[in-house]
């Protein structure tokens, strides 16, 4: 591997300039980071996963957290119960039509338009860059801890045999 | 009927996902790991890949980014509940090197099968 040198440094900083506007510009329309997370969560995870549990898991964090950040949602009306599509017995959050429409303007929004404007073989090059970056990042750190959520299936992944 | 390799590490959940695919007519082999996976890659003989993310030896980033190499692209359906990345990242990141459909734990078996059709071009 080559030396670190001053363009690992750039790239590295370029990298936290973005993650650091992405966070500045997620306090939007009345809502912190973690609650526009919720409101993506809810629209594009599958059904069964769309409980505190699963949210906690998809943003890990605490299921306090989650909770907290739930109940603020519930507040502005933007989410609320549902019933699941193919088990009428389970009750599962959903976005509301105001959550719906606020999630129009999620400000993610601005970065995939920058993203939408690069050349296709650019994005797939990206893609793979923030991929092997992220992973490196999260996951080699993370190896022989890995294992975590497996033993905290064992209530709700039973949904999964049905 | 499509035939279906499943990557999960967990045995038990493992025995479940195949057996909620072969209630739907599918044929199912299984891997507990993605060098194992890998190893039965090397004969074309699938038509869909079910790969959960999280998991020892080769996990399912590393997975997809081997077969990205490879000279045919097989469908894959990637499943995680989270652990040491959050879930939103690791279905991001399959995505990201090709998936065609994501699910989080739990999932419904409906939910599976709708994925697996997704990523089928059904």
């Amino acid at each position: 591997m080559s030396a670190k040198g001053p363009l690992h440094y750039a790239v590295a900083d370029v990298i936290e300039h973005i993650g650091r506007r992405l966070q500045s510009l997620a306090y939007a329309e009345g809502l912190n980071p973690a609650q526009w997370t919720l409101l993506r969560f809810l629209a594009r995870s599958n059904p069964s996963a769309r409980t505190p549990t699963g949210f906690a898991r998809f943003h890990l964090t605490t299921k306090n957290a989650a909770t907290q950040t739930i109940d603020a949602l519930r507040r502005k009306k933007l989410i609320r119960s549902g019933s699941h599509p193919h088990d009428q017995r389970a009750k599962l959050l959903e976005l509301t039509s105001e959550g719906l429409r606020t999630l129009q303007r999620d400000p993610m929004n601005a970065l995939v338009s920058a993203l939408d404007r690069l050349p296709e073989d650019d994005l797939h090059h990206l893609a793979r860059i923030t991929s092997a970056l992220a992973h490196d990042l999260y996951l080699a750190a993370g190896r022989g801890s890995a294992q975590p959520s497996k033993g905290r299936e064992e209530d709700d992944g039973t949904r999964t045999g049905n | 009927m499509a035939r279906v390799l499943v990557i999960e590490d967990n045995d038990d959940f493992r025995d479940t996902l195949a057996a909620m695919l072969r209630s739907a007519g599918h044929d199912v082999q299984c891997a507990g790991n993605g060098r194992e996976a890998l190893d039965m890659l090397a004969s074309p003989a699938y038509d869909l890949l079910i790969t959960d993310i999280l998991m020892p030896e080769v996990d399912g980033i590393e997975l997809l980014t081997a077969m990205r190499k490879m000279p045919s692209r097989l469908p894959v359906v990637a499943i995680s509940g989270g652990g040491s990345m959050p879930a939103s990242l690791a279905l991001s990141l399959s995505t990201s090197l090709g998936a065609s459909a994501v699910l989080f734990k739990p999932f419904h078996t409906q939910e599976l099968l709708e994925a697996v059709d997704l990523a089928l071009g059904a």
